[in-house]
């Protein structure tokens, strides 16, 4: 067991996924953090993030490796795809996990009790997206974080 | 109750601390927000809080289980 983040910094829009965090066989993700924050200059604009469950992985801009936060620890299994997606993700109706309304010019931060995290299944191509479902504003950058326990 | 995540945002330069209470039947969160009249559950068996959604307030699965079910193929979405 140990702890994995995954980070990328996307432009966001209605249904545009920034980061995928995406379970194996395996292995049952727990993500425990998510930390969100707008990197270009920021404005009066809001957007809205939901945290929601797929099936299939889509088509992602770029991978990531998954940094271990502990470098005596194995390399993860769970992977993290980083958009822009040239197809979304599939992802499954009503699995909002965690509603996030931000201002750009507001960081935020969730943090989860260990064991109280949000599991993915030990299924190949399933996860957890993270996912800008509407912004007033949508030119702007968003710099996310994913970590999570495996 | 002992929350089960924490959330922290800066506005106007002031930070915003809430918790965040997990859904022992589905495994969502929510933050908390006291006097928002969202109606949610508690779960005897689980001992713990629900959503509110009808799936979750109708019948105790925990989570647990809905995950075995679910990587077992006797469940089609989690």
């Amino acid at each position: 067991m140990g702890m994995f983040a995954g980070v990328g910094a996307v432009v966001g829009g209605t249904d545009k996924t920034i980061l995928t965090l995406i379970s194996a066989a395996t292995v049952r993700p727990e993500l425990r953090e998510v930390v969100i924050g707008c990197s270009d200059t920021p404005a009066d604009q809001a957007a809205r993030f939901s945290i929601m469950r797929f099936t299939a992985v889509g088509t992602e801009a770029s991978g990531f490796t998954p940094t271990a936060w502990n470098p005596a620890d194995p390399a993860g299994i769970a992977d993290v795809g980083v958009g822009v997606f040239s197809a979304e993700p599939t992802y499954t109706a009503n699995s909002d996990m965690l509603w996030i309304a931000i201002n750009q010019r507001g960081p935020f931060r969730w943090i989860a009790q260990p064991g109280r995290g949000i599991i993915a299944p030990a299924t190949a191509s399933n996860g957890l997206g993270l996912r800008c479902k509407s912004a007033t504003s949508v030119t702007p950058s968003w710099a996310c974080t994913l970590a999570w326990e495996e | 109750m002992r929350p089960d995540g924490y959330t922290i945002q800066e506005t106007g330069g002031k930070p915003i601390e809430a918790d965040t209470l997990q859904c022992r039947h589905c495994g969502r969160h929510w933050i908390v927000k006291p006097g928002s009249g969202a109606k949610r559950g508690w779960c005897l068996k689980c001992s713990g809080p629900l959503c509110g959604r009808r799936d979750c307030m109708t019948e105790c699965l925990p989570f647990e289980k809905r995950l075995e079910l679910y990587e077992n193929g006797e469940i089609a979405v989690l």
